[in-house]
């Protein structure tokens, strides 16, 4: 809605306005001296931006659903796989656009994420897979560990980007129609976009990911990507090769992602040395902190002891963890709705506070893992089913439906 | 979502020690009171005026003149769990004790957590500029996010890393009490005790022995310590590591999810334990419900909060 | 009864017996072992100060405190502080147990040092056992002159030696001391759930009289967890406790004592085990709004309500409830009106009559409108 009023706001203006405007959407300018009449009607949750800023926050990242709240600052639109965020925090895309929804708008940098695997379903996956192939197509540097042999031969599983024609996430496709105000204006809105994409093949803060396409060879390519495979290296030689990975890419601008799969997995040699781990979790969020990186950490927490797991997860900036619904579960099914669409759960326990003493509640903590379509994947809130007349509730707030399928079923929250 | 509990609501705090009284007057006058987290002057805690028709939690001092204790030397431990972290309890008393107007105050912050820029930005929300403060040799910043304890190349810890730190911490101590011009306090925080056990790999008792150390300051030098640490990761036979804590902390400051769930509107509940073993007068607890804003905290009782 | 402690300690031990040693224990839900200590420990040292006492000397061994804070304990009837000097001292084993302070003196990065006092010796190692007991015994034997006399041994926590050393090294140190001639007898505390059950079981195998600090609560033990620690905290806040006692008598016996304990401003007083539950009860049970519990008045006040339909039993009048006055008590009490009589012929037969109002009523709404009801 803020949205919308700005955009009126715009169209009162002169028409000889839109050159401008256009122009400075294409050089990136702040152009408020340019435009002294502008300022008044900015809202004051956007002052910090002028107006044309404000047009290409909606272009560039239309999938966050949230940009009024998170001011744009600095020369971040130089780089469309940053976006700012909340008390000077910058945000990278998980690969998942639902995740970066429910997150506030993804992961901020210098945060440590850590996923709580389940031991039967390897969703963990999904996640690190589209974390991985997101920061590739945005020609971010990766450095992939993972107790198998050859760590390489996963990286021909990440999925590609889906093409233009379907890439436009559903809701994108309602703001469109929201916009229809500014009907006039729409090709210069897609001109825009269409100067983004020249620059850098669909360089995209955050892209729909199709499962079933393996990424092209030339991305993984483009850039050296680091592979470890944890089976056969001590956890210092680990310790040693992230650290020389963050130090070689010291530019801010493009920050390095590291993803370590299953870290505690039995068949390692330091498996039963808890404190290592610990420590060497401790170091790797201090290094990433400190440069502006974000690492992503799977585990399969039932292997830890108790007190150990916790330990990981007061750790961890993000906590998520992955959980496997049973199959053909009729009473399940009866209860919620789109089960047969449902591969897993999400759980969303801790969303990083950096630089704020806030946490972001969150609606619902618990999401349902879907493949729509088999290959593009979505995450949303667990809606219940309409239940009979006789248990009389039919309250409709997701949180609250989500609680109570917990409750309902015992399931802990993995922790 | 969940707004906080109904039981809750429907109950009023009777017997809060001291405030009782004051309390059910105010209650009178306004539907429910806003608490507020405060420190006024050295140290001192859970003592509860009025002033300005608002009831604050005063963490009182020896130097204004109703406080009770003299408590120069205490040692407050903050515990809170995965779903209710705790490290705004931290902020505050750095807040406090920086920019009270009566509090001359100096601050040593052990930082294992979060860096400067972290601690610089959410305390410039609740109004005091840590940039100023380090300038002014007010607060003292040890910034120990790599703190590694590992020696050599057997992979032997040594203790060296955390003698060197406190001898730093106590160096400064020294410095800032050999000031005579005036009679200045210090705190010295630790932001996360865990994260120190990680650094020594939480063999033998470094960490344990480094704590000891930094208290032989509070009886040393009447500095004060506050300690951060997370409950929920002393489970079975590590317990005795959280107790052993407990056991020497003069004032233990507990955060805990509601019990029922998580709310945007109460973000959790603190338990406040005055422990007072020292000075042998009567303990006093006191519980209520926070809900955290970028530019401070509001504190109040169950149910107090429409 | 905690007096009846301090004087087994005061008389000390018999020629060829083991000297009379104390274990007091606590636990975290009534943390107050200290306070127990320190009252033991000033009851023990005005007899000493006084030449009241077997021992002639006082050797504090302060591991969790700083040793002035055991000059504010001894120190508050104002005794001359020579005689303290003489008959007390201290092994300083807080300040600098490990000697990180002492290297960085020497290392020139912090300039504090911990001199030797009259009364403090600091001990730079507490992890030598063996080093520890002799400092003790020169520090006794100093007191006492090298004389046959004797003096006592107060270590004011075990729970930080075995962070130092390990169990049987602390176990050695402790009975050795126990069987040293010239200690009169001793005193420890003991955070016992620190530790696990042999420690425990160690440390008051060592000891003669076991003294154990509870929460008063100890009945509602069955309780849930979660409500015994809100239980506990309760007890916390209010300073109250339980002290128990065994004492293993020179005779074979054992023998058992309780006692309640309350800490206020003045310091710890000790009082017999009051027998009234009431009063434990309303000390327990948490101040809330909303009554848990009735009061004695509020039971009675209740037995004495009257249920509906129980008059019916005891013959009494009929009392219809709702305020009403019952059709008997009305007969009895004022003269029946027309419709009263009425209505009384009418109860007899329990009939209800029904005249059909008119001709629009149709017939099946003579019918029990609530007839298809399944019930």
């Amino acid at each position: 809605m803020r949205m919308l009023r700005l955009l009126k706001k715009i169209l009162e203006l002169d028409f000889a306005l839109r050159g401008l405007l256009i122009t400075s959407i294409s050089s990136n300018r702040n152009c408020s001296q340019a435009l002294p009449h502008v300022q008044p009607f900015l809202n004051p949750a956007v002052e910090s931006r002028s107006v044309p800023q404000a047009v290409m926050a909606a272009i560039k990242v239309p999938s966050s659903g949230s940009f009024s709240r998170n001011p744009l600052v600095g020369s971040t639109s130089q780089n469309p796989a940053l976006k700012p965020g909340p008390n000077g925090s910058v945000f990278i895309s998980s690969g998942i656009p639902d995740l970066d929804k429910i997150l506030g708008g993804g992961f901020c940098l210098g945060s440590l994420i850590m996923v709580m695997e389940d031991p039967e379903a390897p969703h963990h996956m999904l996640l690190l897979r589209n974390f991985m192939a997101q920061g590739l197509v945005q020609n971010q540097p990766l450095l992939y560990a993972s107790p198998s042999k050859d760590p390489r031969a996963f990286l021909g599983t990440l999925p590609s980007p889906m093409l233009s024609q379907d890439n436009k996430p559903h809701d994108r496709v309602e703001q469109d129609k929201g916009l229809r105000i500014a009907w006039q204006y729409k090709k210069y809105f897609e001109e825009g976009e269409q100067t983004l994409d020249n620059r850098d093949n669909k360089l995209e803060y955050c892209n729909d990911f199709d499962l079933r396409k393996p990424l092209e060879r030339h991305i993984l390519t483009r850039k050296p990507i680091e592979c470890i495979s944890m089976e056969d290296s001590t956890i210092d030689s680990l310790r040693e090769r992230c650290s020389k990975f963050l130090a070689q890419n010291p530019s801010k601008s493009c920050a390095g992602r590291i993803a370590i799969q299953s870290f505690c997995a039995p068949q390692l040699e330091y498996f039963n040395k808890d404190w290592d781990m610990v420590s060497f979790i401790k170091s790797l969020k201090g290094m990433i902190r400190s440069s502006d990186a974000v690492a992503m950490i799977t585990f399969p927490h039932s292997l830890l002891s108790t007190s150990f797991s916790k330990r990981w997860q007061h750790l961890a900036d993000i906590l998520l963890s992955v959980r496997a619904i049973p199959d053909d579960d009729k009473e399940l099914a009866n209860l919620l709705t789109g089960y047969q669409e449902m591969v897993g759960l999400l759980n969303v326990h801790k969303v990083a506070r950096i630089n704020t003493q806030v946490p972001f509640v969150l609606e619902a903590s618990t999401f349902s893992i879907k493949l729509r379509k088999r290959r593009s994947l979505v995450l949303e809130c667990i809606n219940q089913a309409p239940v009979d007349g006789s248990s009389g509730i039919s309250y409709g707030t997701s949180a609250w439906s989500s609680e109570l399928f917990i409750i309902s079923f015992g399931m802990d929250n993995g922790c | 979502m969940s707004s906080p509990s109904i039981g809750a609501r429907r109950r009023r705090p009777v017997d809060w020690g001291q405030a009782s009284l004051n309390l059910t007057r105010a209650e009178n006058q306004t539907p429910f009171q806003r608490w507020r987290f405060d420190l006024e002057g050295r140290e001192g805690f859970a003592q509860k005026r009025k002033t300005n028709e608002e009831y604050c939690l005063v963490l009182t001092n020896n130097h204004s003149g109703t406080t009770l204790l003299n408590i120069g030397g205490r040692v407050l431990l903050i515990e809170d769990c995965i779903e209710t972290s705790a490290a705004f309890v931290i902020y505050h008393i750095v807040k406090c004790s920086l920019s009270s107007p009566r509090s001359s105050g100096v601050v040593i912050f052990v930082a294992l957590s979060h860096p400067f820029s972290h601690y610089d930005r959410v305390l410039r929300k609740l109004g005091c500029n840590l940039a100023v403060h380090r300038d002014n040799k007010r607060f003292i910043f040890f910034d120990m996010l790599m703190l590694e304890c590992q020696g050599g190349n057997d992979g032997n810890v040594t203790k060296d890393g955390l003698v060197e730190l406190f001898g730093k911490i106590q160096k400064e101590v020294e410095v800032i009490s050999s000031k005579q011009e005036s009679e200045r306090y210090v705190m010295v925080i630790i932001d996360d005790f865990s994260l120190i056990e990680a650094a020594v790999n939480g063999t033998s008792n470094h960490g344990s022995d480094f704590l000891h150390y930094c208290r032989t300051l509070t009886s040393e030098f009447g500095s004060s310590l506050v300690i951060l640490n997370h409950e929920d990761i002393y489970l079975g036979p590590e317990r005795p590591l959280i107790l052993q804590m407990e056991y020497f902390a003069d004032i233990l400051i507990k955060a805990q999810p509601l019990a029922t769930g998580v709310a945007a509107d109460v973000h959790g509940q603190l338990t406040v334990i005055n422990r007072n073993s020292r000075h042998l007068l009567k303990n006093s607890i006191t519980s209520f419900q926070f809900k955290l804003n970028e530019n401070g905290i509001e504190c109040f009782f169950p149910g107090t909060r429409t | 009864m905690a007096d009846y402690v301090c004087k087994a300690l005061r008389n000390g031990a018999l020629e060829g017996e083991l000297a009379p040693a104390l274990t007091i224990k606590d636990t975290i839900h009534s943390p107050f072992g200290l306070h127990v200590f320190d009252y033991i420990l000033s009851q023990l040292s005005s007899f000493i100060l006084a030449g009241k006492a077997q021992s002639r000397g006082l050797v504090i061994v302060a591991f969790s405190r700083s040793p002035s804070c055991y000059d504010e304990i001894l120190n508050k009837g104002g005794i001359d502080a020579l005689l303290l000097d003489r008959c007390i001292q201290i092994l300083d084993c807080y300040s600098d147990p490990l000697g990180w302070k002492h290297q960085l003196t020497e290392s020139g990065i912090i300039s504090s040092s911990y001199p030797d006092s009259v009364r403090v010796k600091v001990c730079r190692d507490v992890r030598n056992s063996g080093e520890l007991l002799s400092r003790i015994m020169e520090l006794g034997k100093g007191l006492v002159e090298g004389g046959k006399e004797q003096f006592f041994v107060a270590i004011d926590s075990v729970t930080e030696m075995f962070r130092h050393a390990s169990l049987s090294s602390v176990a050695g140190l402790l009975s050795s001391l126990r069987s040293n001639v010239q200690v009169s007898g001793s005193l420890w505390l003991l955070h016992s759930d620190l530790h696990d059950g042999s420690a425990n079981a160690v440390i008051e195998y060592t000891s003669s009289i076991v003294g154990i600090v509870e929460e008063a609560s100890m009945q509602f033990r069955s309780w849930q967890n979660a409500n015994r620690e809100g239980i506990s905290l309760l007890d916390q806040n209010s300073g109250k406790g339980k002290f128990h006692v065994r004492s293993k008598r020179r005779n074979g016996r054992v023998k058992l004592m309780v006692e309640e304990f309350q800490i206020g401003q003045a310091g710890i007083t000790f009082k017999p085990v009051s027998s009234e539950e009431e009063s434990v009860n309303r000390t327990l049970l948490p101040k809330v709004q909303f009554n848990l519990q009735l009061s004695e008045k509020e039971q009675m006040d209740r037995s004495k309500v009257v249920l509906p339909f129980e008059h019916q039993e005891r013959g009494k009048a009929e009392q219809i409830y709702g305020g009403r006055r019952s059709l008997m008590e009305s007969k009895n009490e004022m003269p029946p009106s027309a419709e009263n009589v009425l209505m009384t012929e009418g109860s007899g037969t329990g009939q209800i009559l029904y005249v059909r109002d008119s001709d629009e009523d149709l017939p099946d709404s003579d019918e029990d409108p609530d007839d298809d009801l399944d019930i």
